[in-house]
């Protein structure tokens, strides 16, 4: 389960998080109210989460490090890859500004992201415009989703409204930058070594290249609407960066942009049960609903608290088996295998199913039947 | 022809459905011959294509030395026997000199071991046709040794070629070889000379103004048929009143995509006998109200005239024997199977009919492309449940694909859902 | 094949015990000597830092780095020596069998292979960090089980976890089958125990498996090589890595003992044996050959289609192979509709001397809710010879009648049955001689 060390999610995870499952009102909720999990975890269910939680050290280390190679010497791997990825003469050819170094975010980090979001949306305005000496690559630039705002104004995501990619890229042809992402997860042969980690930071990207359209839009309504995003991994060889590959992820963009009214959904409903008197998450969750999905698990601390829950009985087994029981316990199978007459139509293509399953198993449908209801 | 003799020893002709590449072939193979005296070499991917070009390139050319290599073992169809298409089961009886050779790719192989010493192929052009369904690895290097010139000539549009093996270490190699011959051999670096064709004969020109955006995104294409040319009339009026009616009304007034929506049951049917029952309904009321094309002062004929396609086996089978049981001999079968044939009218059964959630295999791009364009005059829809609502629902698997490579789910997905917008802004959509 | 296995899980859940959903194993019972690896790697650097390997049933070997991301090799090269070894032997005697326990474990290999392998040529600049041979032949070792990995019908690489999962199926939900203690669990309940789930869960909280130390030793081992890095002392320092070495060894002693009981429990629920001479000499000699002369990793176009061409091949045997031993493999096929039973019930042959020969049989097909046969489709009878082309079929009120072209096999047709029948299984691949005549023609080496 990877979560900051303060157990407080960004919002980029936040969006990430009720993407990957927007019917459940709890994981938005966690994510809207950026308490640390495994302190929602205590206060839900009662006692301590025994799992591992948090990324481990020797990812932060090699993250941090893959980092900091990239950004050395004015971003000369970065350039590199960004030189052989568009047809560039070479690194030099490649200008690059560093917000990181610019406006280092420390102290009250909303004013300092406040200022890198003013500087990327005048880069972004710049090189829309065709200004001179605008810059191919951009660390750290902020970018702002204004989606990500409640009716009053108010961030969504508390404390938290914007965005901070790794990078962003200039599209000299289109004049508009491409947003990406750098991560020390090693890839060979096109394969992200760490499962789930791709899926990830693909939505990642999404996250902003999605807030990069708003920002276009804001500047001129026909902007072209962007859906690429660039990746660099790490290869199978000590820390050193891997080619930059763009993809086109208007998939991923499609499932971030349907978690923002998932988001705020929630927000109504955890306002109105603040209204109702009720102030602690702990004391909301009952209220809030939850859907188990096989995605849950390695990704949401409170999968062990949903799989206990009647409501996700049939969840808890898998999204083969509640196809295989069409919504039904097994006991209301049981029931329809021993009405006399005809059944409807559904019922029947249910029973079926099980039945031809059970002989392939070896053993008889009232027998299957009754152990399992 | 002209790229040919510039140099380019490879040309890539994209076709979108309808267009005539199989005629384009034929001439190509007809010209080489006659101008240049070359011997030509033509592959294609399953035996009923290799069969068809026979015997519609012997009709057309008669003139022009033609032989059918077939596997070792073989025996000759009765259509090749009754034409009297010469065919060989062994490459030594190759005839000398120039003329057309055609063979599956996979039995092409095998004439390999027959190039002589120190030649650089056995033919002066070789030629794969529907080159987007066969894969690299029959379609690339084998093909590359035997003919010095290669002309490829398919449709980007159409179903990929597919593998039910593992396939990793297949895709992560330097050369793909599961992959269509084009597009490895495009993103090899391998220098091609692309052209287009840019107009369909099949298609009318209102299913161009559907499919095209959704399904060719980068082949721009006209119809070459007028909308009045391709419309349909029907002598008998619609008495019933019905869907069906309906759907066949609005046909008669130009649509020449309509579909009809059977309420959803909440799960998905493997087999859907309602949706083969209203299949037949419809063959037999475009036979009842009398169809017929004016344009071509023809009667339409639902034994001969119609398809009926569905994406799978099981469905197929059934709705072949409702066909059957009412004496209605049309052509039912999968999409995979009647890919590069046509009719005038195709009855389909949407891919995500009474599908509950849409998955990668149902949103392909292919089948529906393939599915959307048999037809010269109209397609009638049959579907379970709202489509929007499927789409609507969709959840996308951001981790599917390889780093780097084409999101064809999302491709699918979008094709999908913009075929279906059209058709219910149109009001074509009836329930 | 899904709806079987859903429907396995909850009976496995109402037992509270692993329910078998295939009749046989699909892999030859394990020859006399084995050999596991076990590796422990960084998270995030994929770099091995301890590994386990020997014979399943003993106690492993175990070398360990105590800081592995110094890049020093040179503690593998045991573990090379004895893989190696164990390879070359056993490929004489009779078969080999490696068993790793899950996919973390097999990745790990695969990375060390794409790193190792390759070291001999790309030489870093410090001859210290250089890779001895033993270790970039540990890396083409680690390929080669990569690739075999990957060849259908397989017998010699075992991932622990997948094997498990290709024959029963447990009643939790299938991302917590990915552990294997938690898989265990469940595989070694008898029907009819209680706390299965609880007990899996456990297993799963408190132990990672997945080629990884847990959490707590992770952590403590950063706490000791910090305290190692400002230690003035030889002598605590040396302790200090002393320390590290033990939690090394202990993970890997705790995730050896985890794949010794899986491995147990698979075997002793006592499927029936699975019988592939023919596949298991081909691998064999596939590794026999590779272990002589080292054959370069090709990925080009005419490497891959040979390659492609015997994995379709395998796997055609080995799926024909599977449903002739074990009516449940074949029952699985039919349901999904691509086998079927039925008798023959004409058989006619073309009078010897008459050319073309068109020797046809008539079907008489059992009926089944899903059935995959059309024109131009070729069967083969499950583990007879005879093979023919679908002419023609239809629908009768008891199942299909078919006709059938036949293409191998005439003389053992005969009017009976019922007989099971499959698809085709797939010709042999093309000679070599193809592919060299290929490269020939087109000037490639």
């Amino acid at each position: 389960m990877s979560g900051a060390a303060n157990g407080r999610i960004t919002s980029s995870a936040a969006l990430i998080r009720t993407a990957v499952n927007p019917d459940c009102d709890l994981v938005a909720a966690i994510a809207l109210e950026q308490e640390s999990e495994p302190e929602i975890y205590r206060q839900i269910v009662g006692r301590k989460y025994e799992g591992e939680y948090g990324i481990r050290p020797s990812l932060v280390r090699r993250g941090a490090k893959f980092e900091i190679n990239n950004h050395a010497n004015d971003a000369m791997p970065l350039r590199k890859r960004i030189a052989e990825a568009f047809g560039y003469a070479g690194p030099e050819d490649v200008l690059v500004r560093d917000l990181d170094k610019e406006e280092p975010v420390s102290g009250h980090v909303h004013i300092g992201n406040l200022r890198r979001f003013r500087k990327t949306q005048k880069i972004v305005l710049n090189a829309y415009r065709r200004k001179a000496d605008i810059p191919d690559l951009v660390i750290h630039p902020t970018l702002e989703l204004p989606l990500l705002k409640a009716p009053d104004g108010q961030p969504l995501i508390r404390g938290s409204r914007y965005l901070n990619p790794d990078f962003m890229v200039l599209h000299r042809a289109l004049g508009v930058y491409l947003i990406g992402d750098e991560k020390s997860f090693i890839v060979r042969d096109d394969t992200v070594v760490e499962p789930g980690k791709l899926d990830q930071v693909r939505r990642q990207i999404a996250s902003g290249t999605l807030a990069m359209r708003h920002e276009l839009q804001s500047i001129d309504r026909s902007a072209p609407i962007i859906s690429d995003g660039l990746l660099i991994f790490a290869s199978p060889y000590g820390l050193s960066a891997s080619k930059m590959v763009q993809e086109n992820l208007a998939g991923e963009i499609r499932q971030i942009e349907n978690a923002i009214p998932q988001l705020q959904r929630v927000a109504v409903t955890l306002a109105t049960l603040r209204a109702q008197g009720l102030h602690q998450l702990a004391a909301m969750a009952p209220h809030l609903n939850t859907q188990l999905r096989e995605s849950c698990y390695g990704r949401c601390i409170m999968v062990q608290h949903c799989e206990q829950l009647p409501q996700n009985a049939a969840a808890a087994l898998g999204s083969d088996v509640q196809k295989l029981l069409g919504g039904k316990t097994p006991g209301e199978i049981a029931a329809l295998a021993a009405t006399a007459g005809l059944l409807p139509r559904r019922e029947t293509a249910l029973l079926e199913g099980i039945k031809q399953a059970a002989h392939v198993l070896g053993i008889d449908i009232a027998t299957y039947l009754q152990e399992v209801a | 022809m002209q790229a040919f003799a510039k140099g380019d020893d490879r040309v890539l002709v994209d076709s979108p459905p309808g267009a005539g590449k199989t005629y384009l072939v034929e001439q190509t193979c007809a010209r080489a011959v006659d101008d240049q005296r070359w011997r030509v070499g033509v592959g294609t991917n399953t035996r009923n294509q290799r069969d068809d070009f026979a015997l519609r390139f012997k009709r057309r050319f008669p003139h022009i030395p033609l032989q059918v290599a077939l596997a070792s073992k073989e025996t000759p169809s009765p259509a090749l026997t009754a034409e009297s298409v010469p065919a060989i089961n062994n490459f030594n009886y190759l005839h000398n000199g120039a003329g057309v050779v055609v063979s599956t790719v996979h039995r092409h192989f095998y004439g390999v071991d027959y190039i002589p010493r120190g030649a650089s192929g056995l033919y002066d052009l070789m030629v794969a046709d529907e080159a987007y369904q066969i894969q690299y690895r029959n379609g690339g290097l084998p093909l590359d040794a035997l003919g010095r010139r290669r002309l490829m000539v398919g449709d980007p549009g159409q179903i990929s070629p597919f593998t039910e093996l593992d396939a990793e270490i297949f895709e992560s190699a330097r050369d793909h070889i599961l992959w269509s011959l084009p597009l490895e051999v495009m993103q090899n670096g391998s220098a091609v000379h692309r052209l287009a064709i840019n107009s369909s004969r099949r298609l009318p020109p209102d299913t161009v103004r559907i499919i095209q955006p959704a399904l060719y995104p980068n082949l721009r294409f006209s119809a070459a048929s007028t909308d009045a040319e391709r419309r349909i009339a029907f002598v008998a009026g619609g008495g019933q009143a019905d869907v069906v009616d309906r759907a066949l009304d609005t046909i008669a007034s130009g649509a020449s995509i309509v579909a009809i929506q059977l309420p959803d049951v909440g799960f998905e049917l493997g087999v859907d006998d309602e949706i083969c029952d209203l299949a037949v309904e419809v063959a037999e009321r475009i036979r009842l109200r009398r169809a017929y094309w004016p344009h071509e002062r023809m009667q339409i004929d639902i034994n001969t005239d119609l398809f009926y396609m569905d994406s799978h086996v099981n469905s197929v089978t059934k709705a072949q024997e409702k066909f059957g049981s009412r004496s209605i001999t049309l052509r039912a079968d999968t999409p995979n199977v009647i890919q590069g044939q046509e009719t005038l009218i195709s009855i389909i059964k949407h891919p995500l009919s009474s599908m509950q959630e849409a998955d990668p295999f149902h949103l392909d791009p292919g089948r529906l492309c393939v599915m959307l364009s048999r037809h010269k005059l109209a397609c009638v829809v049959l579907v379970r449940g709202d489509i929007s609502q499927v789409l609507g629902n969709y959840e996308h698997d951001a981790g599917q694909r390889l780093l780097g490579r084409e999101d064809l789910a999302w491709r699918g997905y979008s094709a999908h859902q913009q075929i279906w917008n059209s058709l219910l802004l149109s009001g074509r959509v009836f329930v | 094949m899904k709806g079987v296995v859903a429907a396995a899980r909850l009976l496995a859940k109402a037992r509270q015990s692993a329910v078998r959903v295939v009749g046989s194993y699909d892999i030859r019972h394990d020859p006399e000597e084995t050999f596991a690896i076990v590796p422990m790697r960084v998270v995030g650097e994929e770099i091995i830092q301890a590994v386990g390997y020997g014979r399943l049933g003993a106690p492993p070997q175990v070398v360990v780095e105590h800081h592995a991301l110094s890049r020093r090799t040179a503690f593998l090269i045991p573990f090379a020596n004895a893989l190696d070894e164990y390879l070359t032997r056993a490929v004489d005697l009779d078969f080999p069998r490696i068993y790793i326990a899950n996919a973390p474990a097999l990745e790990l290999l695969t990375v060390m292979a794409a790193r190792y392998e390759n070291a001999g040529r790309n030489l870093n600049p410090n001859p210290a960090l250089r890779p001895s041979h033993e270790v970039v032949r540990l890396g083409y070792l680690c390929r080669l089980i990569k690739d075999i990995y990957h060849m259908p019908g397989q017998q010699i690489v075992v991932v622990m976890t997948e094997a498990i999962r290709r024959h029963f199926v447990t009643g939790q939900i299938p991302p917590k089958d990915g552990h294997l203690g938690a898989l265990t669990e469940w595989l070694a309940a008898v029907a009819g125990a209680t706390g299965t789930q609880a007990r899996a869960d456990l297993r799963a909280l408190h132990f990672p498996a997945a080629a990884m130390l847990s959490r707590e030793d992770d952590e403590a081992v950063e706490s000791i090589l910090h305290k190692i890095k400002k230690s003035k002392s030889a002598l605590t320092r040396q302790r200090l890595q002393a320390d590290i070495e033990h939690l090394q060894a202990e993970s890997v002693l705790a995730e050896w003992s985890m794949l010794q009981e899986a491995h147990a429990a698979f075997w002793g629920r006592d499927l029936d044996a699975s019988v592939h001479p023919d596949i298991t000499k081909q691998n064999t000699s596939w590794l026999k050959y590779r272990l002589e002369v080292v054959v370069a990793r090709s990925r080009r176009a005419i490497a891959m289609s040979q390659r492609y061409e015997m994995h379709e091949y395998h796997a055609g045997l080995h799926k024909s192979a599977l449903i002739a031993q074990d009516s449940m493999r074949f029952e699985h096929e039919r349901v999904d509709g691509n086998a079927f039973r039925a008798r023959i019930s004409a058989v006619r042959k073309t009078p010897r001397g008459v050319q073309p020969k068109d020797h046809q049989i008539d079907l008489t097909v059992d009926h089944q809710p899903n059935i995959r046969l059309r024109l131009g489709h070729r069967v083969q009878i499950v583990g007879g010879e005879l093979v023919g082309e679908v002419r023609m079929v239809k629908r009768t009120p008891v199942g299909y009648d078919a006709t059938l072209s036949v293409l191998a096999g005439i003389d053992s047709a005969a009017i009976g049955g019922p007989h099971r029948w499959a698809d085709q299984v797939p010709g042999k691949p093309f000679t070599q001689k193809y592919y060299d005549k290929i490269k020939s023609v087109l000037g490639m080496s």
